[in-house]
């Protein structure tokens, strides 16, 4: 069948997207320990032990889409800090008003946490998220 | 209020005293503003280190100045006068053109003689995909025929459409021209994206004074100066116009890439004619009819790109240029913003060294940069600093940390942004680095010093 309309053809690499992300996310998902969320919060900037590298990747990577992606927001610098998420390009981005943070490293590790929520990869061992 | 209320460039990176500097500057609206030379001596405002310091500076620059709302014409086309109505199109005409659309599902113009404020005059658009002949006549009535086929992104087409007044005909006849090599789309796919249409109800089109606009409309004419919109994002290649209508015989003929021998060919954009062994060192449009309607680029399209005709046997279009005759425009495209009424530096005699002229309204401030080189032959210093305007330019506007899906991963860190970063992006289309993503998901070919630069970095 000839094709005729490219609205018709979806682009499908959202779906494989999308398989990959379950895969990694399933391979991954027993590295977040309370002790590897500790190592993130004491030092976000790296280096990194192997493991949270691999998992920084994931929720650094494209395979997290831009729309919706968490960052650090400088709301006074060096001094109040807060998260924010991405719109799709041209929207103003949504800023949590009621996040606070007193430096940029504790708005890293929030956006850090709350990237691994979106994937579902909560803590393994339990025990609240921080 | 806008944390970019106050914002300007300046037309050099580097200047020697004596010389003169032109700042352009941009009020979100109308009000005064101060303007101050000063040295910038350090910029990091690390509360651990000695925070920003910049000396102030005598010059003539310094003072209360009327500053205005400047509009920038973003999005790349090429601009053809046409002052006697020579493609008027008053008995009919048939247009012609090779395109490659990136982004079809947007409304954009292949290539008009129109004005979209008074909807007069004539314009080959793409409407939801679908190639669109429009004519209009200025006092409410427009008349259009469509494709029944939309357009594949990246796949090379052959579009003739045109209209004869006098019978009142429209067509359009679509054609996909797609080989091996030139398109995303190869010749094993099956496509059914062809399409010959007619209709009636054609008339004569408004009489309008503004410009032909390849790849773009125009939007109004103001203050002397045209503004364009519906701006195309692809390739065109070779596009012509034909007075009146022409038969099925010569429109095969322009479909199979000839010229046919026709005493009514009243333009022939050659894309490729400015191509020379130094490459494309212009912004000229040659058009090779007896009319001599030559244009000029705006923003800087792509020049020297694949044509519809290109079978893949020379990658150097310098040697080629008969398969490179496509320019690749994008609507996003800045060259130069173009501001107008500069307030002037003179340079005073000062130490080499980066200054600039700073600007206040109330809370709001920006600085504009330029660096104070010595004169040749007359520097002292035992050290020589390099300062690349280039890597500036190439991180200027970057907004990579925002839009890029891996520039985070790339750069081992989770994005902090701040207002300035936030307001660039929520202002879509404007200003990108050479490295930040487009909305036509290519890399930019150019960034230009002759805007304004808000942020600088990755």
């Amino acid at each position: 069948m000839p094709l005729s309309d490219p609205a018709l053809y979806r682009d499908k690499r959202e779906d494989w997207l999308e398989k990959f992300r379950e895969i990694r996310c399933a391979a991954l998902r027993q590295s977040i320990t309370p002790q590897l969320i500790e190592e993130h919060r004491g030092n976000p900037r790296g280096p990194h032990s192997v493991q949270l590298q691999l998992v920084l990747n994931l929720v650094r990577g494209p395979l997290m889409p831009m729309n919706g992606k968490t960052f650090a927001y400088v709301r006074v610098p060096f001094k109040d800090y807060a998260i924010g998420h991405m719109t799709p390009r041209g929207e103003p981005c949504v800023i949590d008003s009621s996040s606070s943070y007193s430096n940029e490293d504790a708005a890293q590790h929030a956006a850090f946490i709350n990237r691994l929520a979106v994937l579902g990869l909560h803590v393994a061992t339990g025990g609240s998220v921080p | 209020m806008s944390r970019l209320f106050i914002t300007g460039y300046c037309d050099r990176p580097s200047v020697k005293a004596g010389e003169r500097l032109n700042v352009y500057v941009h009020t979100s609206k109308r009000c005064q503003f101060e303007a101050q030379l000063v040295r910038l001596l350090h910029g990091d405002v690390h509360p651990g280190g000695p925070g920003f310091k910049e000396l102030e500076v005598t010059a003539n620059i310094n003072g209360t100045h009327e500053g205005h709302p400047q509009r920038t014409q973003i999005g790349g086309y090429v601009d053809i006068p046409d002052p006697a109505g020579v493609l008027g199109g008053v008995n009919g005409l048939t247009l012609h053109a090779f395109i490659w659309a990136t982004l079809p599902n947007h409304r954009q113009a292949i290539m008009s003689r129109w004005d979209e404020r008074t909807q007069s005059g004539w314009a080959l658009l793409i409407e939801d995909g679908y190639p669109t002949l429009v004519i209009g006549d200025g006092r409410g009535l427009t008349k259009r025929i469509s494709s029944t086929r939309r357009l594949f992104n990246e796949v090379w087409y052959s579009i003739v459409a045109g209209f004869d007044a006098n019978t009142g005909e429209f067509f359009l006849s679509q054609k996909v021209k797609l080989n091996r090599v030139n398109s995303r789309l190869g010749p094993v796919v099956p496509l059914d994206s062809e399409c010959d249409i007619s209709g009636q109800d054609a008339f004569t089109p408004g009489v309008t004074s503004v410009p032909i606009v390849l790849a773009g409309l125009t939007e109004n004419v103001s203050d002397g100066r045209m503004w364009a919109t519906a701006t195309f994002n692809g390739k065109l290649d070779s596009p012509k116009v034909f007075k009146g209508r022409l038969n099925a015989v010569d429109i095969q003929c322009l479909h199979d890439g000839e010229l046919p021998k026709q005493d009514t060919l009243l333009a022939h954009w050659d894309f490729s004619a400015q191509i020379s062994p130094h490459g494309v060192p212009s912004d000229s449009v040659t058009d090779r009819s007896p009319s001599k309607l030559h244009g000029r680029c705006i923003n800087h399209p792509d020049r020297g790109m694949t044509g519809w005709n290109w079978d893949g046997h020379e990658e150097r279009f310098i040697h080629c240029p008969e398969q490179y005759g496509a320019i690749w425009f994008h609507n996003d495209s800045l060259d130069d913003a173009r501001w107008r009424n500069p307030i002037q530096l003179t340079v005073p005699q000062l130490q080499s060294g980066v200054y600039a002229v700073r600007l206040r309204h109330d809370a709001h401030e920006d600085h504009v940069p330029f660096i104070v080189s010595p004169p040749v032959g007359a520097a002292k210093s035992s050290i020589l600093v390099l300062l690349p305007t280039i890597s500036y330019l190439a991180y200027a506007n970057s907004q990579d940390m925002q839009c890029a899906p891996t520039a985070q991963a790339i750069m081992g860190v989770i994005s902090t942004l701040e207002d300035r970063d936030l307001e660039l992006r929520a202002r879509d289309k404007t200003n990108r680095s050479s490295l930040a993503s487009t909305i036509t998901s290519e890399a930019r070919s150019c960034s230009s010093i002759h805007r304004e630069i808000d942020v600088v970095g990755a």
